[in-house]
């Protein structure tokens, strides 16, 4: 769990632009979006790709996702629940 | 200030080659959308408006030598010589002739095929086809097929491209610094395009549904319109009966997002209150809107609130006809601008024939079937695109 | 009406070409201009624009903007080549949207719009080497027939190295490279103590001769040949033996070769009027023979 969160830090860092940041930036169940990390609807579509290309994760639509990509956290457990 | 008259049309799109043709589909309620043929891509489940004829099809019509032009500007060319024929102009040493026109994808089919080389092998790659992805080549090649050197201008707002290279066009003539203008747009699908609103899942599977609570995206299209717009004082000289008048535009940036609308449609309002506002007529005088409504959820809200902002209780007939043509990116505002004037020429209104269910929060209903109307003294035609760059356009009669 | 040119900001190659010979722009301090959540999409095209209009707009107090109106040759190359390898890349499969959203040519005036919170005209123009020129020509229009009062307009191309190979293609003389960069106008017809006049912009697209169009528009703003102290050119091969009083400044060993370089040409001209007083022109060629001519001077 640890391992799986540090790596999609360090996607979301690499997808996302976030240049300046590092792993430590980002808090394990800091919200993602809005307030947080401040990612928007853009960043969105880039995690779906990040689930699915990274991870073998399929989401369809981000509406859908909204829980599933509240923070690292919930990122990491749904992608160990898929992949179990 | 010059009145600024309409007086002649051109268009192409996966409605046919001509204005005519276009019409014919219209009354017929038949659309263009359908399977992907001209374009190598693995989206094969994605419907698309094409327009029917190859590359080599659309050369021998214009009877240019191969390989000379990208698609968009084979496109343009048809629907310019359609306009100009229609106007029944050519060339005139004594006319100051402007050409401007509006394209976002311009040259990317050649483009594409450069990079495509380019990434495989570095020194591969035929890089004269990079020189197409420039916008300005397009309409510099459609001025020289024509001759026109007077004033030349490339608008690329995306997808209210050609909307603005017609107000920039009738504020031309309006100013006096032409007489007379060939302006509107032209887009070519692409890969490049097809998988770029496919990344941002807002392509349907099937035929979009604009302003449905069900809709969810939009087809995406290529074609080509074109306006010749004159003066009074030029058409009324050698006795040309103009098809409408120009009579306002709006242009304004909704400062949002680079993609998203505001939730309140801000810049949509705004553009379409400027447009009335220099047209110098009130809400109640429009007879028809011809919406931007791609058929995405974010699009058709936006838009509905702000018409309903503006119109109150009291929209006036509205449709969308992106279900016909599909979303021609830069050529929609042009392409609409011609559906448009076949509406206030044909006093027919051109349906969003497959509306079921109005979007619950603003419960507008388009219309749903070829409606005889019996006057439209002044319409409205909306093109919104990435960026927030909003244009709005009034036509009216006489 | 008269025009003014009443704040200017650039970002520009500010220290010659680097070993290939490419002119690269400044690199200024971003997160100073844009917040780095707004700036990590971007492409430097469309930072360096951004840095440059705030510029230009604190050089003339930060008036209240009507018109956002940018020139781009090339638009977004560097979003647009992102999105593109990673299509062919992937197969068309799993691609992230952010390139493609930011790939448009308009992303430049949307991004001043968006920073300035600025619901005005906005507007974005390609017309090869005269993109800056008929992006002016807008902006005149809009004050002269519309009563705008206050424009923001400018040009923006980067550099990216897929375009070293077109240097042979449109026969650029060997001596000289790509460069790339952004300068952008604050245009007005009121006048403030920085004001340069912008007295004429003429542009011709029949491949006349380029010194038959400056002595043309000249004469048309009854200026005689020897008031011209200063010729900015932005292509070399431009004979202008007719004004041998004139110091003539050649743009490429400054910003080198872009779709947009004319815009950094009306920079230095106007830096060079608030320096000297006098009468000075832009001459800018292209090469399928777009011709335009800015002739500014000081007050």
């Amino acid at each position: 769990m640890r391992k799986l969160m540090d790596t999609l830090k360090q996607e979301i860092i690499e997808e996302m632009h976030l240049e300046d940041m590092e792993i430590e930036d980002i808090e394990d169940e800091m919200p993602l979006f809005v307030e947080g990390l401040g990612l928007d609807s853009i960043d969105a579509l880039s995690m779906i790709v990040i689930l699915e290309k990274k991870h073998g994760v399929k989401l369809e639509n981000p509406d859908e996702g909204k829980d599933i990509m509240h923070s690292v956290k919930t990122l990491a457990e749904y992608i160990t629940q898929q992949q179990a | 200030m010059q009145t600024v008259f309409v007086t002649g049309m051109g268009a192409i799109s996966s409605l046919g080659v001509s204005v005519e043709q276009t019409y014919e589909a219209l009354i017929e309620k038949r659309s263009g959308i359908g399977k992907c043929k001209q374009i190598q891509t693995v989206h094969t489940d994605i419907p698309v408006g094409e327009v029917s004829l190859s590359n080599d099809e659309l050369r021998a019509l214009l009877k240019v030598s191969a390989e000379k032009f990208s698609r968009t500007t084979l496109l343009g060319l048809v629907a310019a010589q359609e306009a100009l024929d229609s106007a029944g102009v050519k060339k005139d040493k004594n006319l100051k002739t402007a050409v401007i026109t509006g394209t976002t994808v311009s040259g990317l089919d050649r483009s594409e095929h450069f990079f495509h080389h380019f990434l495989l092998d570095n020194r591969a790659g035929d890089i004269s086809n990079l020189l197409h992805h420039e916008c300005g080549t397009t309409t510099q090649d459609i001025a020289d097929y024509f001759g026109f050197h007077d004033y030349i201008s490339t608008i690329s707002t995306a997808c209210s491209s050609s909307a603005n290279a017609i107000a920039l066009g009738s504020r031309l003539i309006a100013a006096g610094v032409v007489d007379r203008v060939l302006c509107g747009g032209e887009d070519a699908l692409s890969n490049f395009t097809i998988n770029g609103f496919n990344s941002m899942k807002i392509l349907d599977r099937e035929l979009c549904r604009p302003f449905d609570k069900t809709r969810s995206g939009l087809n995406i299209g290529e074609g080509a319109a074109f306006l010749v717009l004159e003066s009074k004082k030029v058409a009324e000289e050698r006795e040309k009966e103009p098809i409408a008048r120009l009579s306002g535009w709006g242009n304004r940036c909704d400062a949002y997002h680079q993609t998203a609308s505001s939730p309140e449609g801000r810049g949509p309002l705004q553009a379409m209150k400027e447009a009335l506002t220099r047209a110098g007529i009130t809400p109640q005088d429009i007879g028809y809107i011809n919406v931007h409504g791609t058929g995405t959820p974010n699009n058709d809200i936006t838009e509905a609130r702000a018409l309903i902002t503006l119109f109150g209780e009291k929209v006036p007939p509205f449709s969308s006809t992106k279900l016909y043509t599909g979303h021609t990116l830069g050529a929609a505002g042009a392409i609409e601008s011609v559906i448009s004037l076949l509406s206030m020429q044909h006093n027919t209104l051109f349906p969003t024939f497959n509306f079921r269910q109005a979007i619950e929060e603003a419960q507008l209903k388009p219309i749903t079937s070829v409606t005889k109307v019996e006057n439209i003294k002044h319409l409205l035609t909306n093109s919104f695109g990435f960026g927030g760059n909003d244009t709005s356009l009034i036509f009216s009669k006489e | 009406m008269n025009i003014f040119i009443n704040g200017i900001g650039s970002v520009l190659p500010d220290c010659g070409p680097d070993e290939n010979g490419i002119y690269h722009a400044e690199k200024p301090k971003y997160r100073e201009y844009i917040p780095p959540m707004v700036a990590r999409r971007m492409g430097r095209e469309t930072k360096m624009a951004v840095v440059a209009a705030l510029r230009a707009l604190k050089e003339a107090n930060n008036p209240e903007v009507e018109a956002i109106i940018t020139g781009t040759g090339l638009g977004a190359m560097s979003q647009t080549k992102q999105f593109m390898n990673s299509l062919l890349e992937n197969n068309e499969t799993m691609l992230n949207p952010a390139s493609f959203i930011h790939s448009t040519p308009n992303t430049m005036s949307s991004a001043i719009a968006h920073s300035l919170q600025c619901n005005g005209y906005n507007a974005t123009y390609s017309q090869r080497e005269l993109s800056f020129e008929v992006a002016l020509s807008d902006a005149i229009l809009l004050l002269k027939s519309e009563s705008y009062t206050t424009a923001l307009v400018g040009g923006s191309d980067e550099y990216i190295q897929e375009l070293e190979p077109l240097s042979k293609l449109i026969n650029l003389p060997k001596h000289l490279s790509f460069g790339e960069g952004a300068s952008y106008f604050v245009l007005s017809p009121h006048r403030t103590e920085l004001s340069i006049e912008l007295v004429d912009l003429a542009t011709d697209f029949s491949n006349i001769n380029a010194q038959q169009l400056l002595e043309k528009t000249i004469e048309k703003n009854n200026i005689d040949t020897d008031d011209i102290s200063s010729i900015f050119v932005t292509h070399s091969d431009v004979d202008l033996s007719h004004f041998s009083h004139a110091e003539i400044v050649r743009m490429h060993p400054l910003v080198g070769f872009s779709l947009t370089a004319s815009a950094h040409a009306l920079h230095h001209a106007v830096a060079h009027l608030r320096k000297k007083d006098g009468t000075v022109a832009v001459v800018n060629k292209g090469l399928r023979g777009e011709t335009a001519i800015m002739i500014l001077t000081s007050l």
